[in-house]
């Protein structure tokens, strides 16, 4: 405290002769700018300002070589900006100073009309300039020094007053206090309403700005409340409602129940054999039977829409790009360096203003082999690298939550590294939330796979995706059912996202936790007619660690939110807690059942023993006939409709393997069983970019077989 | 509550999608209500038959079976009769009146579906009206319509799959193929020809399909590969499970296409040798050009549409292939084939002359198929009671003999519903009585005196009637004859009171 930044570039007018130069290079300071106090300060630490802007001097000698002295603009360390060039444009000053030629502005200026965005974030979005670049240049004009927070010492306790999502909004960081002077670094403008919001926490004092890029903001607001932002993301849905949270695997009254059913299973087993055996059976039998007529009605209510399109070409086309709101894309990577370079070239694709794009990729601290990968990408200027803070539990929604305080568009996605959405998939997400009800919260985009001839487990992975985006989300969609949200793809509006709460990190299907969750505080969930093309997963271990965690992450949303039943039904009816049951507990029940049932058949066919007759009284045999004979076929069938509807025909043949796909669900739904008691939030990663069609400029992309 | 984005649905731009009747651009109680009202006036001659006491052996089939397994509350004591659809919807209320009345209703959902279907032909209403009365009131349709509910129900899903099949083909609408395949999965349930159509109808995808702009043929090939299967594959599916459940259940997977309600094999002409068959080839060829309609229809598609003419006619000629394999597709069921066929293949947009040329030969067909549907045993007996008004004196005695068996106690009169099975029906319950599917049955046929009190035997009573194949030359000891009745003898034990004598 007590000292002016000390990264500050106090950096000068081109006409300025009598500043002092700084180890030898032309870096200048207006003393004319500075109360003596300053001065004095930033002569006492002109060495260390010497050794942290290397930058600046690249810049500067960027610039010497352009023989343009332009570039130096002075900063004014007071709440009033100098007034100097205040009507010089932006663009204009970028010209002047070499940094942009007349026809690079043109062409900014001719986006700018089209978008209506402002013409830094254009410039930037472009590629035309780099960030540090167009800030120096705003700061000369807005009369404000420049501040490097990255160089910068930090002053945690003066910061630590403000709330960090309060700032990433504001795009603000309070740097360094001096007396009644607080320095204050912004990528915005600073006006009164800057002051005020400084003021209004600290009381009366003088807003001193300095202008940073909001990178720099990022970067200090990480770094400062690095234990708030890893708090926030990993525990702030728990603090806000335990009961919203799978931090908790059971509740009390659950952790009652459950020990119950198996005393009283044991029990009947040891007492009432006979009776035990066929309630178990029956129950058994019975759900799965609930489970097969649940999956028709849905598939084919999904069937018959199947004209409808949520949203036709003729809306995305009708939207102009003034009216485009800046979006926000979250993409999640962990040990994924092979995978970067073709993210940055997946997303250069999207139909979106670019200056309208907020791509942060979330990247966890102990990965630095992907932060030197995508650092080595060089992905636009677009792509922000958010470092997520080290900590339990290590998972997506965790790094999710991380970019969604730091996220400043009115809408968010997530994609996966190696995914390749529709280019115009944002828009038509656009258009879906202009056209829903305002309680419209969340549209899912389908899932599909471009790797799907890749070897037999990727083509039944397709057959099974396919039927359910195509068929179940498109179905629950038409009823009114509450909708399990994909992994990716899920198209946000932002404060809605933030005031549920974001992701739970402790849930492993965090986003079919979210779909169900929005439900239940009466949002509602959609889908549009668009397809993100993903990578399935091409190894059989590979695939149970996936579907593994899939299945365990069903089974916490089905605890999480069954905790207060009497609640749940007041507030979502009983035809969206019977869907939900159906849909996300019925999954890993069906599969866990599988296994032992089809074993009963298997050993009945080969010893036709009578040992399993008292399983099967005649309801229960002929609903257990119904599920093997019918069910299993409708459930086939459904795969090949679904491959069908795709065109992928050569897939079609490939749905009668279903029942033997299905037994590698069951594997998994055990393993998945045993997780959730012995390591409940451990993340089962999914290893990507393990396909041979990894490369974007693949056909099979979007194409059928 | 619908989508929340999909609240002004869109059709695609793709000008395929809009074309073609569909079935669900009307509600389910749209659909309802016009097949209720078309069933009216096959409900009327239901009822009028039913009122005069005719039961076809069918329907007393079906009666019979559903009436045991509502007494017994197991469905696998009657051996898993086929086909399953048509008794587990009487079972809800079995009564003999109950498969007339659900026959008329699914002879009425199929005169609407006609009805609807004609819209593609672009005729005047009115020439649809009379095209449509002139095929449903004749004697042929009306026979089916109130006496054959399994052929009635199994035509009514095969028309309600070949319109959703037609959109898929001719279409491309992934939906209507997921709904015709699994709809004439479901027929098989009604009806076995039905599984032999599901095969007809994916086999003929590559000559009905229209031949898509897609330059890349072998993506052509897979698309119609692919479109055959899901055609067949429920009905493949629901075959082989119901094999599967025969052969769990009875030991012979096949047991089901000799059941006694719709049986598929025909017993005489399954054995007959090859140069016998050749000669039934005639007979079939007179019967196709005894199709008027038909052949006007195919007529027309050879002129408007000449590449449906092949598809068609295999289709047509379908019916005699089946006979000629020595199936059994009675010959009312085979005409109903030709008739809805013709309709059903009626080009689209066609001249308004057309008309009442159309309504000529439907009426042709009507007046030959009722030459040639009258020669038949039980159809000529209902046309007779319906147009006298008489019942048949064996209906009447069949009816008062089962009143008086509705009196006797539980499982007390030991008969085999092999050959007792009208009775039973008319009895309204199988309660009184003791049959092949009871545990104690083998027992009672043994020793009857220990176990039931009264027996049922018929002189003329099939082969394997057991009860009256052991029985038939007298009472056996402890017993009396209690009575002659509609061809069957009550045999009483002596200690019983009589059934057939009121005190």
């Amino acid at each position: 405290m007590g000292q002016p930044p000390s990264s500050v570039s106090w950096q000068a007018f081109s006409g300025s002769s009598s500043f002092p130069r700084l180890a030898g290079r032309s870096f200048v300071v207006s003393p004319d700018c500075w109360s003596s106090t300053c001065q004095r300060a930033a002569a006492e630490t002109s060495p260390r300002i010497n050794g942290n802007l290397r930058f600046f001097q690249c810049t500067i000698r960027r610039a010497e070589e352009r023989r343009d002295r332009s570039l130096f603009i002075r900063g004014r360390p007071a709440s009033s900006p100098v007034a100097t060039r205040h009507r010089e444009r932006l663009g204009e000053a970028l010209v002047a100073r070499g940094l942009l030629t007349q026809q690079e502005l043109d062409r900014a200026l001719e986006y700018q009309r089209r978008t209506g965005d402002r013409i830094g974030r254009i410039l930037i979005a472009l590629g035309l300039i780099r960030r540090r670049q167009l800030y120096h240049v705003l700061a000369e004009l807005w009369g404000y020094p420049f501040v490097d927070l990255l160089q910068e010492p930090l002053d945690s306790r003066l910061a630590r007053l403000f709330d960090p999502a309060e700032l990433v909004q504001r795009r603000c960081f309070p740097v360094r206090r001096h007396g009644p002077d607080i320095f204050v670094a912004t990528a915005e403008q600073p006006s009164a309403e800057l002051e005020e919001f400084i003021r209004g926490v600290l009381g009366p004092v003088t807003v001193r700005p300095l202008v940073t890029t909001e990178w720099d903001i990022d970067y200090a607001i990480r770094t400062v409340f690095r234990d708030v932002v890893l708090d926030r993301a990993a525990l702030g849905l728990y603090f806000r409602n335990p009961d919203e949270s799978a931090r908790r695997v059971l509740i009390g009254w659950q952790k009652v129940l459950l020990a119950l059913m198996v005393i009283g299973v044991v029990l009947g087993l040891l007492f009432a054999p006979r009776t035990t055996a066929v309630v178990l059976s029956a129950l058994i039998n019975g759900a799965l039977f609930l489970f097969v007529a649940f999956h028709f009605v849905v598939a084919m209510a999904g069937a018959r829409h199947e004209h409808e399109q949520a949203i036709s070409e003729e809306e995305v086309k009708a939207l102009r790009d003034d009216e485009l709101p800046m979006y926000t894309v979250l993409v999640p990577v962990y040990r994924e360096a092979n995978v970067v370079q073709h993210l940055v070239e997946n997303l250069r694709r999207l139909d979106y203003p670019p200056s309208k794009l907020e791509i942060l990729l979330l990247i966890e601290e102990d990965d630095e082999e992907t932060l030197a990968a995508a650092k080595a990408a060089r992905p636009p200027e677009t792509v922000t690298f958010i470092v997520v803070p080290n900590g339990m539990p290590k998972t997506k929604p965790k790094a999710c939550n991380v970019g969604l305080l730091f996220a400043r568009g009115e809408y968010l996605t997530i994609y996966d590294a190696e995914d390749r959405p529709e280019p115009d998939q944002l828009k038509k997400a656009v258009v879906a939330f202009r056209k829903g009800p305002p309680e419209l919260v969340c549209v899912q985009a389908a899932l599909n796979y471009y790797n799907a001839t890749e070897n037999l487990l990727t083509r039944m992975f397709t057959l099974e995706y396919s039927y359910w985006f195509d068929y179940v989300l498109t179905g629950l969609d038409r009823l009114g059912l509450p909708i399990p949200l994909g992994g990716t793809s899920n198209h946000f509006r932002i404060d809605r996202l933030r005031e549920l709460g974001g992701w739970d990190p402790f849930n492993v299907t965090e986003d079919a936790d979210l779909g169900i969750r929005a439900a239940a505080h009466g949002y509602r969930v959609g889908v549009i007619n668009s397809t993100t093309w993903e990578e399935a997963n091409n190894h059989v271990g590979n695939w149970i660690r996936q579907r593994s965690r899939w299945i365990k992450g069903y089974i916490q949303t089905v605890l999480v939110h069954t905790r207060h039943p009497v609640q749940l039904l007041k507030s979502v009816g009983l035809k969206n807690v019977f869907g939900f049951i159906l849909l996300i507990g019925g999954a890993p029940f069906a599969f866990l059942s599988l296994i032992p049932l089809w074993s009963i058949t298997l050993i009945w066919l080969v010893t036709r023993t009578h040992l399993f007759d008292v399983l099967f009284p005649p309801a229960v045999l002929y609903m257990s006939l119904f599920n093997l004979l019918i069910g299993n076929g409708v459930m086939i069938y459904l795969g090949m409709l679904a491959g069908f509807k795709r065109r992928r025909y050569l897939l079609i043949p490939f749905a009668l393997l279903n029942p033997f796909y299905w037994v590698l669900h069951s594997l998994a739904s055990y393993k998945a069983v045993w997780q959730l008691v012995t390591k409940p939030f451990y993340w089962e990663k999914t290893r990507h970019g393990l396909t041979r069609y990894l490369d974007p400029s693949t056909p099979l992309a979007a194409a059928g077989d | 509550m619908a989508s929340p984005v999909i609240s002004t649905p869109v059709r695609p731009s793709r000008p395929q999608a809009t074309e073609g009747l569909r079935l669900v651009d009307l509600t389910w109680r749209d659909h309802l209500v016009r097949v209720l009202l078309f069933s009216l006036p096959f409900l009327g001659v239901a009822l009028l038959v039913h009122r005069l006491a005719f039961l076809s052996n069918m329907h007393a089939h079906i009666v019979e079976k559903a009436l045991l397994a509502a007494d017994r509350l197991r469905l696998e004591v009657i051996g898993f009769l086929y086909p399953p659809l048509p008794f587990l919807s009487v079972l809800v209320f079995p009564r003999t009146w109950m498969p007339s009345v659900l026959a008329s209703i699914a002879a009425g959902g199929i005169a609407w579906l006609l009805w609807y279907d004609l819209e593609r032909t672009g005729l005047p209403r009115l020439w649809r009206m009379l095209l449509t009365v002139s095929v449903v009131a004749t004697p042929t349709a009306l026979y089916l319509a109130t006496q054959a509910y399994p052929e009635v129900l199994a035509l009514h899903l095969v028309v309600v799959a070949w319109h959703y099949y037609w959109n898929f083909v001719r279409y491309g609408h992934t939906f209507s193929g997921f709904v015709a395949g699994l709809v004439l999965g479901l027929a098989f349930y009604a009806n076995f020809y039905a599984f032999l159509y599901a095969i007809a109808l994916a086999g003929l995808v590559p000559l009905f399909r229209r031949s898509a702009d897609d330059s890349r043929q072998t993506r052509e090939h897979w698309a119609t590969l692919s479109q055959m299967l899901v055609t067949v594959f429920p009905a493949l599916w629901t075959a082989a499970s119901w094999t599967y459940i025969n052969w769990v259940f009875t030991g012979n997977p096949f047991t089901y296409l000799a059941g006694p309600v719709a049986a598929a094999i025909d017993s005489v002409h399954w054995r007959a040798p090859l140069p016998e068959r050749v000669e039934w080839l005639r007979e079939f060829a007179l019967e196709l050009l005894a199709q008027p309609l038909l052949l006007a229809v195919l007529a027309l598609n050879a002129w408007r549409y000449p590449r449906r003419v092949v598809p068609l006619t295999l289709l047509a000629t379908l019916p005699s292939l089946i006979r000629l394999a020595g199936l059994a597709y009675g010959l009312p069921l085979a005409l109903g084939t030709y008739t809805l066929l013709a309709l059903l293949a009626l080009p689209e947009r066609l001249p308004r002359w057309v008309g009442p040329l159309l309504v000529l030969f439907a009426l042709l067909q009507g007046i030959s198929g009722t030459a040639l549907v009258l020669r038949e045993g039980e159809v000529r007996q209902w046309e007779h009671v319906l147009t006298t008004g008489q019942a048949r004196t064996s209906d009447l005695d069949e009816r008062a003999l089962a009143a008086a068996l509705r009196q006797a106690p539980p499982r007390s009169i030991l008969a085999d519903d092999r050959g007792a099975y009208r009775l039973i029906a008319r009895t309204e319950s199988a309660r009184p009585f003791l049959l092949p599917a009871d545990a104690d049955f083998p027992l009672a046929l043994g020793s009857p005196k220990d176990r039931v009190q009264y027996i049922l035997v018929s002189p003329s009573a099939p082969e394997d009637d057991v009860v009256s194949a052991q029985f038939r030359l007298g009472p056996p000891p402890g017993f009396v004859v209690d009575g002659f009745r509609a061809d069957w003898i009550v045999y009483r034990r002596s200690d019983a009171p009589s059934l057939l004598v009121t005190p």
